[in-house]
Order: structure tokens, then sequence, then C-alpha cells
């Protein structure tokens, strides 16, 4: 029998032996491989391991004497993954550090390439419009006058969505031969920190100073790391020296990075560092659209520009917005109107408002009775603080999910007070209008 | 003592999945999480029932799922090696995402599946622009998930849920009993169905049926009752 399907007989063993959590957990992510005829599990990383040798050994071996495995003998468990061939087979990445069992390799090395962010599907504004041309000149001339370019600007404006469109442009124009690394800075101090562990400096140094473009996304995360700062500078002083191309992102102009030492920050900005600004109106419709489009949703012009008058911040919400729309849209069977969507964007936090605390209730309830919080909770049982109390009360047996004693407690009362409460309270809603509009406007402005 | 494990090792167990869900006011949010087309982020207050659908969601779809708030204490180091799953569940993104190394090594495990194509869904205390987070920049990548909370729900829809689970494992509920419980009882859903679990356990120990003397003796000294293995 294959490995594979001898593993997927037991996992649905014990499925039938274990908690969900445990097999979803610690089972799950078990990868199975025979290595000269024993079955090796290979774990994701340290933990899981160590939680499965503790816990679950004993079991996985039953179930592959259950399941006719008594061939493949006794259960080998290690980190590591059991797909070094699709990581190596990625001719852009540098793959080669990721071979071999973690152990004895450099940490994961360069990020992928997101194919999804290239420039054909890049939404242009007057916000961006400087940045995305600048990007385009890097793809025709690397190494050229924009060196390094750097990207700067607050979170879900589209800096990444530039940079990646410039690897994956700098890759389809040489697709045979291009080296392009993609690397978060921490991860790039990450396997600095390990290179120098593991005494991998000579490799560690060929690898980045052997490429044709390095991206570097969030360089802000370089402050106030001296060393890997210090390494960083070499790198980049070699790279511009070769003519190789940088691509850099900031969340700020670099000068205004805390921490990053000042040649550093002045190399960053040497070639060009040009900003994003968040998208103005016109760019946001158009965003949305062109999302829509990739996402095969119809979106109606009307409901477009409903949405993005409402979401401004960033691009990212936009995505989002428009993803949830989408599914509620089809789960419900509705035509995505104007009127729709703004029900919809609604309830989207509407079930965040309902999350109400009794202390909330308080409040609200004393602000609309103009009486103090602290009245609510005086032993006091003169009727002007006695029915706002019977109020909150109920309120928060309603709006909240507290047991009855704990609503006592927040009051300062026993449960069967609570209950006395509730039923009062109905009792002249039901009587009174006046009751009945009290109550019914408390719980407007408590978000219902 | 032998008796209450020998009551324990017969007891059915509720399996987390779509169908033991009771979706009160969330029928949508099951229904998104169900086709799960996207990647998605799943908000609610403790004992909503978040995880018990992020375990369904693993059922269905077969995912692996990360307790964040258990493996916190280990380090981010905790999220290496999963990009092999084609579904990645992360429980209390919320317990560990106000650490900044948490917060980076998050946002690199979104980027990278999203680059692979590869699905995830994420769950939180309360929806994104909410949350405190160590990194802007985590906050959009969260945002830009298909964003589902769940409702809290109203007291007939608790009383309609523990009626229905005590159903499910052979057991009657009467209006009585239903609305004692949800007068003096914690009336979060895991909170319920922990009382239920333990009436359960009693009525099989003892013989008994659900009388609302018997549920009262069994669930109003909770406090003595012992520890669950």
């Amino acid at each position: 029998m294959h490995e594979e399907d001898l593993w997927a007989q037991c996992v649905r063993w014990l499925e039938g032996e274990l908690p969900d959590r445990d097999v979803h957990t610690w089972i799950r992510p078990l990868q199975p491989v025979i290595i000269r005829d024993r079955l090796h599990l290979l774990a994701p990383n340290r933990l899981v391991l160590d939680r499965v040798r503790q816990d679950f050994l004993e079991l996985i071996q039953r179930s592959l004497r259950a399941n006719g495995g008594s061939a493949v003998g006794e259960v080998e468990l290690s980190v590591g993954s059991a797909d070094i061939r699709s990581v190596a087979a990625e001719p852009s990445m540098l793959g080669t550090l990721d071979s071999g069992p973690a152990e004895e390799s450099l940490p994961v090395p360069t990020g992928k390439l997101n194919p999804d962010y290239r420039f054909d599907n890049f939404i242009e504004g007057k916000s961006n419009a400087h940045a995305r041309a600048a990007a385009q000149h890097v793809v025709e001339t690397p190494g050229g006058p924009y060196n390094p370019l750097l990207i700067y600007g607050s979170s879900g404006l589209g800096k990444t969505h530039l940079m990646h469109a410039v690897g994956n442009a700098i890759i389809g124009e040489r697709p045979a031969r291009a080296r392009v690394a993609y690397v978060g800075a921490e991860q790039w101090m990450n396997q600095f920190t390990s290179a120098i562990r593991h005494g991998r400096m000579d490799e560690f140094k060929n690898l980045y100073r052997s490429v044709d473009a390095l991206l570097i996304d969030d360089i802000h995360f370089f402050a106030h790391k001296e060393r890997t700062q210090e390494e960083f500078f070499h790198t980049f002083n070699a790279l511009i020296d070769g003519r190789k191309q940088i691509v850099l992102t900031s969340d700020r102009y670099p000068k205004d990075v805390d921490g990053i030492d000042e040649r550093l920050k002045s190399r960053f900005t040497w070639g060009l560092a040009v900003a994003v600004e968040p998208p103005d109106l016109e760019t946001r419709v158009a965003i949305l659209q062109s999302k829509a489009d990739q996402n095969q949703v119809k979106l109606p012009k009307d409901v477009a520009m409903f949405v993005a008058q409402r979401v401004r911040s960033n691009v990212r919400e936009l995505e989002g917005a428009l993803l949830r729309l989408s599914a509620s849209a089809r789960l419900r069977g509705e035509a995505m109107t104007v009127e729709f969507a703004r029900a919809t964007l609604k309830d989207m936090l509407a079930a965040y408002e309902r999350m109400v605390t009794i202390d909330n209730i308080k409040r609200t309830v004393a602000n609309y009775y103009n009486i103090r919080v602290t009245d609510l909770n005086s032993p006091r049982r003169t009727r002007s603080l006695a029915r706002p109390r019977q109020v909150a009360m109920a309120l928060a047996k309603e709006l909240t999910q507290h047991s009855l004693p704990e609503i006592g407690e927040a009051f300062g009362k026993d449960h069967t007070t609570v209950l006395h409460a509730c039923r009062k309270v109905a009792e002249l809603r039901e009587a009174e209008v006046k009751y009945r509009e009290d109550y019914e406007n408390l719980q407007r402005q408590l978000g219902f | 003592m032998k008796g209450r494990q020998l009551a324990l090792a017969v007891q059915l167990r509720d399996t987390a999945s779509f169908e033991s869900y009771w979706p009160g006011g969330n029928d949508e949010t099951v229904a998104a999480l169900r086709e799960l087309r996207h990647p998605t982020l799943l908000y609610g207050p403790p004992q909503s029932g978040r995880t018990h659908l992020l375990q369904a969601v693993c059922r269905t779809h077969g995912g692996a799922y990360l307790p964040l708030r258990e493996i916190s204490g280990y380090g981010p180091e905790a999220l290496d090696g999963f990009d092999m799953q084609a579904l990645l569940v992360l429980d209390d993104l919320d317990a560990v995402a106000a650490d900044r190394e948490w917060a980076v090594a998050l946002l690199r495990l979104i980027d990278r599946r999203r680059a692979a194509g590869q699905s995830f869904v994420l769950s939180t205390g309360a929806p994104p622009e909410h949350l405190t987070l160590a990194l802007a920049d985590l906050r959009t990548r969260l945002a830009a998930c298909v964003v589902l909370g769940l409702m809290p729900m109203s007291d007939a829809e608790r009383a309609a849920l523990l009626q229905a689970r005590a159903q499910a494992r052979g057991l009657t509920l009467g209006d009585d009993v239903t609305r004692w419980m949800l007068n003096t009882q914690a009336r979060t859903t895991g909170a319920l169905v922990d009382a239920l679990d333990a009436l359960d356990r009693a009525s099989l120990r003892e013989k008994r049926r659900l009388t609302l003397p018997f549920v009262q003796s069994v669930l109003g000294n909770t406090a003595k009752a012992e520890p669950l293995p």
C-alpha cells in the first residue's frame, strides 16, 4: 500500500478514537513518507513533534497495526516537510536553502511572489500614478537610475502589489535566468542570525549578492537591529555596485523611521523614494470594479459608488467589503442593490455592536434617566431609582449572555430580584406606552 | 468512582459539525463557512460557538486547526511548517496578535497563503477595527477577508438549542427545566452545553429522568461536582 493511502486509513481510524480537536491540531499536519521501508511522520515543527511523541505516538502505532501497516515497523517522528520537490521546482525562487531537513538548513528563505499582483491589474489613480510609473521604469531598466526604488506609505495602499508586480515582470521578461529574491525585512534578519549561528555566512552572502533583483518588504522592521543593518549595508552596496535592482517598501519616509542607521537611511533614498497615498473616490470605484471582475462578481455602478464612499481608508478593506457583499447576495439569493449593500455593511458591524456589556447598559440607562451609575447599585428603593434599576436589569438579561446570578451581582442583588425586575418591566411595557417607549429607546441607544 | 467512569465511557460524543451547530440568527455565517470561497475571519464573543464552527470547517474542508491561545507560550515558531496544509484554521488570533513578533509572523503567513492560493480561516473576539494588534499592516490584512460575525442568541433561541441538543442525546428537557436553567445558569452556548453534559452523565449514572428537582440537585451544587477528566 502507498504510504499516503495507509496514513489516510490510519487518520480515519484515529478520528474514531480521538476528539476532533486533537485530530485537527496534532494528527492532520503530519505527513507520511517511507524511508528504507519505515514509515516516517514529518511534523511541521518542534511543538507538534513533541506533543505527538508525548500523547499520540502509542495510539498511532496501534492505528498502523489495525490498518495492516505492520510491515512498516515502528513509526519514526521528525520535523520536516515532504514537499521538497515543489519548492525546488520554482525556477524563480531561491529554493536551494529550503531543501533538506529543517535542522540542517537555514530557516525558510525567500517568500513567494504573489502571481495575482501584476501591473495589468494595478488600478492607477492620482494617489499612486507616480509610484506605478517608477516601478514600471525599474522593470524596463533594472539597476538603472531608480536604484533602489523605495515605495512608502500606510498599510493597504498597494506598496506590496507594486513590489510583487516588479518581481513578476522581471521574471516574465527572462523566465529562465532571472533570479529574484523577495523577502520580508524580519525574515532577512532571521536568516542572517541563523546563518551566523550555523556558521553559514558565506552561503548567506552568496545567496543575496548573486540575485538580479532583491525585493525587501517593510524595511522599517530593521529598526534597532544594528548587526542586521550592518550586514544589509554590505549586501546593499554589493548589489548597487553590481547594478542589480533593489526594491524596498516602508510604512513611512526612511528619514522618519527611528532606529535606522543614518548611512542606511541616506542610501535608501539614493535612487527614488516615492509615496503611495490613499486612493481618491474615483480610484476606489475603479478598484472595486476591478476586484469584482477578478472574482466574477457583477457589481452595479451605483453600488460600487456607495461602497467606495463609505470605505475610504485602504484597498484591502474595499476588497473585504466587496467579498462580503457578494457572499451575502449569493447566499440570500438577492440582487446587489444600494439598499442591499447598506443593510449588509451595517450587518457586518451589527454583531459586534450587539456585544453589549452590563457596564455599558448601566451607563446608558443612568444617562437616559438622568441619574448616576452608582445610584443603580445603591440599596435605596425610591421609585425614581428602582424603576431605572429594574429596566437596566431587564436589558441586561435580554441583551447580554450573563446569567441571572451574575446580573444580580453586578447590581448588588440576588438573582430572584433580577427575575422580579424582568417580570415587572414586562408588565409595565404591556400596560403603559411610556414604559414601552423608554425601553425601546434604550434598546436603540444600545445598538438594537 | 467506577460508576462515573462507566457513565463517561458510553456517553455519546457531540461531534463538532455544521449539522450539530445551532445557527440561531447566524444562518448566513454558517452557509458562508460551509462553502468557504475566500479567506475568512469569524468573530464572536467567548462561548458563542466559534470553536465549534471552526472544528466543523476542518471536518468539512479538511483543514488543520491551531488554537493560538493555547499555544501562545510556544512563540510564533508554532506557525512554522504549516505551508503544506491546503487549509489552515487559526483560532483566537487576538490572543497573540498584540505581540509584535506574533503579529509579524501572522502577517507573513497570511501573505504566503494568499500568494500560494491557499485558504485560511481566522477567528477573533471582535471585528478587525476593534482589535488590539501590534501592526497596522495586520489589521488591513484581516479586513481583506470575508468578515463574518456571530450574533448572540435570544433566550427563545437558547431554549430551542438546549432542547434540541438534549433530544439529540435521547434526553427530554421540559419547558420548566429549560426555563430554570436559563434563569440560574450561565447563558452562553458553551456553558449551557456543559450543563447539559453534566445532566447527561448524572441521568445515566442515577438512571433518572430530567425532572426539575433532579436537575436542581445536579446543577444546584455544580461547585461540588467532580471536575471533568
